[in-house]
């Protein structure tokens, strides 16, 4: 999806159908739109350690800035598995080998 | 060949994106989406390193198969490539670059404050009418 004129990139959470949270990306994530994200971010990194899904279907750039926003999700959440990614974000997950860390093929 | 120059400030990012994309509309859509990343990490540390702006070289060889894209700033430091632990949060944008590049690298001018970091990708040459 196209985002212009307002903010590029967005971070939506809600709580998983068993438990745990899903957070959805949408948007162009880089150094540039890390802004747009950074409460719901901070938000998002108060609760407790729990399962997460990352539910990318509507991510349509990622690049090292947004994969260290990942990283970070990844670090603090117990579990994470990624769900829909699309295929530039899905290469770029596989490329600098955080697959496995991302739980790229298992939800 | 298309240059242009942009303010060093993220906004640039998502710019030089765009100015990549359109300066290359003929080139198959693998190589578009790979230059577009790449194109991302230059600039990102263009912005974060490299002076108040900083400057795009798209040179296409469309008969050979070639795409050249450089990246111009005044910071002389030059980049480091690192392999950074899964849990770290930074350091991977030249790691994209060296992994998927078909080959890059990064130049100072002598007598000037000024660098290039570059890459080269590789497609199947294309057939032009004519």
């Amino acid at each position: 999806m196209e985002l212009t004129g307002g903010p590029r990139a967005r971070l939506d959470v809600s709580g998983g159908t068993s438990g745990g949270v899903v957070v959805q990306l949408t948007g162009e994530l880089d150094l540039a739109s890390l802004p747009d994200v950074a409460g719901p971010l901070a938000e998002l990194l108060t609760r407790r350690p729990q399962p997460l899904v990352l539910e990318l279907g509507d991510l349509t750039f990622l690049d090292s800035s947004g994969v260290s926003l990942l990283v970070r999700i990844a670090n603090h959440f117990d579990q994470v598995r990624t769900r829909s990614a699309t295929e530039p974000v899905r290469r770029v997950i596989e490329v600098l080998g955080l697959a496995d860390r991302f739980g790229l093929d298992e939800a | 060949m298309p240059s242009q120059a942009f303010p060093a400030w993220p906004d640039s990012i998502p710019a030089a994106r765009r100015y990549v994309s359109e300066a290359m509309d003929q080139l198959p859509a693998g190589t578009g989406q790979t230059a577009a990343l790449l194109i991302s990490e230059l600039a990102t540390n263009a912005v974060r390193h490299g002076g108040h702006e900083f400057v795009v070289d798209v040179h296409t060889f469309p008969d050979e198969g070639r795409l050249w894209i450089g990246v111009t700033d005044s910071d002389t430091g030059l980049p480091v490539l690192r392999t950074p632990a899964v849990t770290a949060e930074h350091g991977r944008g030249l790691q994209l670059v060296s992994t998927l590049a078909d080959s890059w690298g990064a130049r100072r001018r002598k007598n000037t404050a000024e660098k290039t970091v570059w890459f080269e990708l590789r497609y199947a040459p294309l057939d032009l009418p004519g």
